[in-house]
């Protein structure tokens, strides 16, 4: 598999010469070299030679959530706009450009941050996104800091013809602190993000990566967290039909008690990809993961779900869980699961697992025995399919955006 | 109110209703008893329009329009109810969004407008009252982690707020206790009206202490063998289906 594209090469040229981190460098390098990847196998990457010009717009007044009213980030064509951003109801958070941050007193912990990352990387995207990051922000949230309002990016395109978008945020929460995060992804070409959460001891964070339309584009994203003693993170992704969408979790539990939730439900037809990934590291002992993916096909809509959870020889009393389940609506839909464990200590609770499965006849005949016509009750199971991790979400407002996006899969 | 004209019915080339003719009037109630395996459960899901049998001969009608090749949700909307043996649960689906979903499609059939989920709220509360539910049941999955029990008070529920012409019960009376049955007996005679019928479809006489029947079927290897009044139940009751039947091998004992 050859990745490098001639567009990216010019790209990485255009940002060596602006010298902007002396990690870029060996990113490109690793990129590069990059042979065909397991976790890449069923991605159609064939679809990012030719990425389209979007015409369609999202418009930051709908697509900013109430909650976020006076706290929320724009990236416009991968680029911080501090002008459009509003951080009034977030005002203890510090928010910097990673330039300004390598420069200041957070330079050293970014530059190990940084270091860290690499030397673990496998994911080609995220390298990638390390290779050609332009900008990208650094968010400083004090320990003891409870953020009140929920912070909520935004990331869009206004030119109807970028090749590549690929923001990069790492954000440092002190222990104690808490916070809400919402990844808002507009309408790319294509957006390869990357999200990065050094969590204290003790800390909490919920994050949301969301898809704002199901609109065309496509978008990759990886989020890398690191947990220490105690701390809490729970993740969720809503992926309502973009053309192409990939989310490559990497999550490391460094520290006892620690604690991993992720969630995500994917609504995908015609020809529409939803590609999820998780590497979940148990290096501490009496951490708890969860994992929860939900996947809805029709059409001729393909999902995957690759996964495993390692568990160190030291991660005794390991608590870990993986579910993923697919439910495919047309016969031409297709979803390929790899669940996985590799487990090295010896005192563990473990279970992983994969469902595949159609609509249930005999679910459909209750429900139109009392009088449902079968349309109906096929949307209402759906429905009930992916309700489970919609209801989990912790905004009201994207709860019942999501609700009402999905919809139009009544028709 | 509810006519069945010899009828017949395969399941993956079995024949397991074999001629079965039965006619149930507005305000009467039916029992239908018998032993395993007689067809009863398959005359119940016949009715409801379940598409893994096939009819052979004979016809169904509700007020006199025939059920034949109507999907089930047409057959709903028409006035029949089924309450089933073996209700499915439904994870992921609350009570109140599945009998709000149900309700509204058959005010369309009627050409009502929807009910609002307000409206429905206090109609649901009023139900739910009526057939001493709990309030959980609102907002729990259809059926899900439900006892045996509760899954039949669910099914009796559901009969209650659709308010259909056409009641057919298959063994609501089994796996439930006797303050149970109490309950469902309770709801089942407080739907019955004089515009109404109601088809028992049972195991055991127990349920008939309850509930009395007009008349009571005796269907044995597919066909209806004895008809009789509340009296036959007694009787089947006391001495058992072979000894009054006298079918045991097909010889009179």
């Amino acid at each position: 598999m050859q990745l490098t594209m001639s567009s990216w090469q010019d790209l990485f040229e255009t940002r060596r010469k602006e010298g902007f981190s002396s990690l870029q460098g060996p990113c490109w390098e690793a990129f590069s070299k990059v042979k065909s990847q397991e976790a890449l196998q069923y991605v159609p990457l064939h679809r990012l030679e030719n990425v389209e010009a979007i015409k369609e717009r999202d418009i930051l007044a709908e697509v900013l959530l109430p909650e976020c009213r006076n706290s929320f980030i724009v990236f416009v064509d991968g680029v911080f706009r501090r002008d459009l951003s509003c951080l009034e109801a977030v005002e203890e958070v510090r928010v910097l450009t990673l330039e300004e941050a390598l420069q200041g007193s957070y330079a050293s912990f970014l530059r190990h941050r940084h270091q860290v990352l690499f030397q673990q990387e496998t994911d080609p995207f995220a390298l990638l996104n390390g290779a050609l990051c332009q900008e990208g922000l650094f968010l400083y949230i004090p320990p003891k800091v409870c953020v009140k309002a929920p912070l909520q990016f935004l990331f869009l395109q206004q030119e109807s013809f970028l090749p590549y978008t690929g923001p990069r945020i790492h954000l440092f929460i002190g222990s104690q602190a808490q916070v809400q995060l919402v990844n808002s992804i507009g309408t790319h070409s294509l957006y390869n993000g990357l999200i990065d959460l050094a969590l204290e001891e003790g800390a909490i964070v919920s994050h949301v990566s969301h898809t704002l339309q199901s609109g065309p584009g496509i978008s990759f994203e990886g989020i890398r967290a690191s947990l220490k003693k105690d701390s809490v993170l729970r993740s969720f992704l809503v992926h309502l039909g973009k053309d192409l969408l990939r989310q490559d979790y990497r999550i490391s539990l460094l520290g006892p008690g620690a604690d991993a939730d992720l969630r995500g439900v994917s609504l995908v037809k015609d020809k529409k990809n939803s590609h999820i990934h998780v590497h979940m590291d148990h290096t501490a002992p009496s951490c708890r993961s969860y994992q929860l993916f939900k996947q809805v096909l029709a059409g001729l809509g393909k999902s995957s779900f690759t996964g495993k959870i390692y568990v160190r020889r030291a991660a005794q009393k390991t608590m870990a869980y993986q579910l993923q389940k697919s439910l495919l609506l047309s016969e031409g839909a297709m979803a390929y699961a790899k669940p996985g464990l590799e487990i090295l200590a010896d005192d563990v609770k473990a279970s992983h697992g994969s469902t595949t499965s159609q609509l249930d006849e005999q679910q459909l005949h209750y429900l139109q025995s009392r009088g449902i016509p079968r349309k109906e009750a096929a949307f209402l199971l759906m429905q009930g399919f992916y309700q489970e991790v919609l209801e989990s979400l912790p905004l009201p407002s994207l709860r019942e955006k999501a609700m009402k996006a999905a919809l139009i899969w009544k028709e | 109110m509810l006519e069945i004209v010899n009828l017949v019915v395969a399941k993956e080339g079995r024949v397991i209703l074999k001629g079965v003719d039965l006619r149930i009037g507005s305000g009467e109630i039916h029992a239908m008893m018998g032993p395993n395996g007689a067809g009863k459960s398959t005359l119940a899901k016949i009715l409801a329009g379940d598409a893994s049998y096939e009819v052979l001969e004979g016809d169904i009608l509700l007020q006199g329009q025939s059920l034949m090749g109507l999907e089930p949700e047409e057959r709903a909307h028409l006035g029949l109810f089924l309450g089933f043996q073996y209700p499915v649960e439904i994870p992921g689906i609350s009570n109140t969004q599945f009998l709000l979903a149900a309700l509204n499609a058959k005010r369309a059939f009627q050409g009502k407008d929807p009910l609002e989920e307000e409206a429905f709220s206090l109609l649901l509360q009023e139900k739910m009252y009526n057939v001493q539910v709990k309030e959980e049941f609102r907002h729990r999955n259809i059926n899900e982690g439900f006892s045996g029990g509760e899954k039949k008070r669910n099914e009796i529920l559901q009969m209650a707020v659709l308010e259909p012409l056409v009641a057919i019960l298959d063994e609501t009376d089994s796996g439930l206790d006797i303050d149970a049955m109490k309950i469902v007996a309770a709801g089942v005679n407080q739907f019955m009206t004089a515009d109404k019928s109601l088809l028992l479809i049972t195991h055991y006489q127990r349920l008939l202490s309850y509930i009395h029947p007009h008349m009571v079927h005796v269907l044995v290897d597919g066909r209806i063998v004895r008809t009789g009044d509340a009296s036959l139940a007694m009787e089947l009751e006391e001495r058992g289906y072979d000894e009054l039947l006298c079918v045991k091998d097909g010889v009179c004992n």
